[in-house]
């Protein structure tokens, strides 16, 4: 018995320390954390015979680099990819990838710079802010500024707009990686949608304030707009299955909030917005969203959310949607995701709120993602890598990115671009972005490159989406104020001391406050609870890397 | 046996009522663990959309089978299935040769200082080096992108040793290695003539232990291979579950939501197809799980 007893003890210590070495690996490498000192002073010297500065081939003599690369599961291998063969072929330096699927990439990208056993590229990098600092400071990451004399195409389109250089500049003044640039706007507008067919069975006009909105909503529910006769349908319906403030995100512009700016991004919301005085302000605790909250808690209780919204996903809501459920549902760029049934749908007049705040904020920036491609200190050709990653930036470099290859994938008629037939209608019954992805490696976005208006192809330009761009584009708050700002190592760590608590202590309530789990009576007791939290230090944080930002 | 036992004796109407209730207990436990797997089952078969309205509960509904036609006209899954057997054979033979070959010197007595060198073996279940060192070990011995780091990496189990160790001293005693001896049987020999035999059902159960974990098994694969031509079944089938819209939405030029409702059920389908060879294997195992073992072995 006894034996039994130290036997299950000892399981239950293994389980716990199983599940102790879960988390994240430990950083180690404090012994390479010599800063890129010595490049500094290299950095007056004259281009390296083995790189050509300008024209093609970037190298005289082929060059081999290792890359590590997180595989879009609609793209090909990048070692047999087309798109990269005719990159060899220009430039002359040839990449060894090592492909890694997008689902198991974080951990083999942490265990790399982790266990320090660096490629020379990575690409698709997603390397967080903070991570960038925290590689930099181990000094692993190479100083792009340093380099940008063989960056032509990106320095020009950073001396065009100068938010592209205080998007991607870290505290220490230094640039460790490359940026996605995007100026599309039917990439970068994200929609709500109401259900014109709906509002014409009922003849109902488009809302177009917060309270019109809801008697949409009630009207939904009680005249079976949807005409068969059950009452199934579901008034207002959201994506919000781990992340619980797409409940209300999208509708934040209606309460004023937003307007000059949200810190983060939806997929990353960290409750902050820039107040009209340029400071940074806690969402969670002020008074107008709490009356915010009351509307979004008065559709839970009259039945007019969609009671899964906290559970579901988007091909979950695409099924309801494309069963004719759905009344109002605030999801994405464009209806593509709908399928057949986003002939139903509009984006409805950019809604009034309560205290006449009228605004859509659900947005990204220009400059957007961060951190897409990197080079590490193990590269010994910096020069070269770097113009190679350049040439993206480039109309010809993100066509070939985005669109693959001339007379295969695309073609150009009238100085358009154009989808061949094999892509657009295959016949294999792939999706677009399935056949493209033999051609073309943007797949799943991540990449160094300049989508503008012109490169973009398909549901970002469709008319569709147009329509709905010119509905809200007075309301729009301008993807210049999207704020990317980069905390220092310091504070990054302070950060990860304490943001995630306050974070979830917010999400977690406000939940509780819309689905009556916690009555609303008790709000400045949550508030008073909320500011016992280090608050004021997650705050001033967030303050001081929005001025650096925004300076 | 207890029904006949039960028979002999007078029972109570507390013991029916204490019966009665314990069957319940235990049908309501066998619902809660079958009905998942029903599920699944049903609904690899169903119409995906009908999945999504909540209608597919007790029986398929909408029978489709198009998700077995994707799932096999997909190649990754027969590489992955070819890998994972492979794996999974491979390793557990050598788990096991290693885990008994520890257990059986730890479980006789007259090994000196073995509860010393138990202590050394236990030190590893509770402090190891962590992710990064024994990815730069893998990487030192060359065993990167070999099938060797998966097999090798993390698969001998100190909990499993302990429990084969537990179950020789317990089932096995001193007398029969006694009597052995007399007889003139090396330790060697007595390993494979007379603990192995009697081990029957301990190796069953590890081998079950062994190949269920090396048949679930991704994260070595993940970690330690490159070469997409060896991933093992669950790296594959952790692709197209964590498939979602969502995330292939984030940069597209067009997709096709038809695809992803389809995705629904090709996931259910995965589910079903790569836990079949482990659903074949229990029935084989699972008479040595009940078997009365030892029973009369030594007498007096």
């Amino acid at each position: 018995m006894k034996k039994l007893l130290s036997v299950l003890l000892a399981a239950a210590m293994a389980c716990s320390m199983l599940a102790g070495c879960g988390g994240t690996p430990a950083s180690g490498n404090s012994d390479t954390n010599a800063p890129q000192g010595g490049s500094e002073a290299e950095k007056q010297s004259d281009t390296p015979s083995y790189v050509n500065k300008e024209g093609f081939p970037i190298v005289n003599e082929p060059i081999t680099l290792k890359g590590m690369v997180a595989l879009n599961g609609n793209v090909k291998d990048w070692n047999e990819h087309p798109a990269l063969k005719r990159m060899e072929e220009l430039t002359g330096i040839h990449i060894e990838w090592e492909c890694v699927p997008d689902s198991g990439f974080k951990e083999k990208r942490n265990l790399a710079f982790g266990a320090d056993d660096l490629p020379d590229i990575v690409m698709r990098a997603k390397i967080s802010s903070q991570d960038e600092m925290k590689y930099a400071a181990n000094g692993q990451l190479a100083a792009l500024d340093e380099y940008m004399e063989y960056a032509p195409n990106l320095s020009a389109l950073m001396e065009q707009d100068e938010a592209i250089a205080r998007g991607i500049t870290m505290p220490d003044g230094h640039i460790y990686s490359l940026p996605q640039l995007n100026a599309t706007e039917g990439n970068l507008i994200h929609h709500y949608w109401i259900n014109k067919t709906w509002l014409d069975n009922l003849n109902l006009e488009e809302p177009t304030t917060i309270d019109e909105l809801y008697d949409v909503l009630v009207a939904f529910r009680d005249n079976d707009p949807n005409q068969n006769g059950k009452k199934d349908e579901i008034p207002y319906c959201v994506v919000g299955k781990d992340y619980s403030h797409r409940m209300f995100y999208d509708l934040l512009g209606s309460w004023g909030f937003g307007v000059n700016g949200i810190m983060d991004s939806d997929y990353n919301f960290s409750w902050l917005d820039i107040d009209p005085d340029g400071k940074v302000r806690l969402i969670g605790r002020e008074d107008k969203f709490k009356n915010m909250v009351e509307f979004m808690h008065k559709l839970w209780e009259e039945g007019l959310t969609d009671k899964e919204s906290y559970a579901q996903d988007q091909t979950q809501v695409a099924a309801k949607v494309n069963a004719d459920q759905v009344g109002f549902v605030a999801r994405a760029q464009n209806t593509q995701w709908m399928g057949a049934a986003s002939e139903n749908y509009v984006q409805c007049p950019v809604l009034e709120g309560p205290f006449g705040d009228r605004a859509l904020v659900n947005i990204e920036g220009n400059v957007q993602m961060t951190g897409v491609a990197v080079i590490t200190s193990a590269n010994k050709y910096p020069e070269a890598t770097m113009r190679w990653l350049d040439y993206f930036y480039s109309e010809e470099g993100t066509v070939l990115c985005r669109l693959g290859i001339e007379g295969e994938s695309y073609e150009v008629v009238d100085g358009k671009y154009q989808l061949t037939d094999i892509i657009a209608n295959n016949p294999d019954g792939k999706t677009t972005d399935q056949a493209l992805g033999d051609y073309a490696i943007f797949g799943g976005g991540y990449l160094p490159q300049n989508i503008t208006e012109k490169v973009a192809l398909g549901a970002a330009v469709a008319p569709q989406t147009k329509a709905a761009n010119d509905v809200v584009r007075d309301y729009v708050v301008p993807f210049s104020k999207v704020p990317r700002v980069k905390y220092s190592e310091e504070e990054s760590i302070k950060l990860g001391t304490y943001a995630q608590d306050i974070v979830s202590y917010m999400n977690e309530n406000v939940v509780k406050f819309i689905t009556g789990e916690r009555d609303l009576s008790e709000w400045d007791a949550y508030v008073e609870e909320l500011n016992k939290m280090p608050v004021e230090d997650y705050i001033q944080i967030n303050q001081a890397a929005y001025d650096r930002w925004v300076k | 046996m207890t029904t006949v036992k039960r028979h002999r004796q007078q029972v109570s109407p507390g013991d029916r009522v204490f019966d009665f209730v314990l069957v319940l207990i235990t049908i309501l436990v066998v619902v809660l663990i079958l009905y998942p797997l029903y599920f699944v089952t049903i609904a690899s078969i169903s119409d995906p959309m009908q999945i999504f309205q909540g209608e597919v509960i007790l029986w398929p509904k909408g029978l489709n089978l198009e998700a077995y036609k994707r799932v096999f006209q997909n190649q990754d899954v027969f590489t992955g299935y070819k890998n994972s057997l492979i794996y999974t054979v491979l390793g557990t033979l050598i788990t096991i040769a290693i885990t008994f070959s520890a257990a059986y010197p730890l479980a006789r007595k007259k090994l000196y200082g073995g509860s010393k060198i138990m202590g050394f073996f236990m030190f590893t279940m509770f402090f190891s080096g962590g992710l990064i060192p024994t990815y730069m070990l893998v990487k030192s011995l060359h065993l990167y992108d070999t099938l060797w780091a998966v097999i090798l990496v993390d698969t001998v189990s100190v909990y499993n040793i302990i429990v084969a160790r537990t179950f020789m001293q317990n089932t096995i005693p001193e007398d029969i290695y006694e009597a052995a001896e007399m007889d003139g049987c090396s330790d060697i020999r007595a390993f494979f003539k007379i603990v192995l035999p009697l081990s029957a059902p301990i190796i069953a159960v590890l081998v079950l232990f062994y190949g269920v974990n090396l048949w679930n098994s991704y994260f070595n694969g993940l970690i330690y291979l490159s070469d997409r031509e060896t991933y093992p079944l669950q790296l594959f089938l952790r692709e197209i579950l964590l498939n979602n819209m969502a995330d292939s939405m984030i940069d597209s030029i067009g997709i096709d939501v038809s695809k992803f409702m389809v995705g629904e059920s090709i996931k259910y389908a995965v589910i079903i197809v790569s836990s079949v060879p482990m659903l074949i294997l229990y029935p084989f195992l699972q008479k040595f799980f009940v078997k009365g073992v030892m029973i009369g072995a030594v007498k007096g």
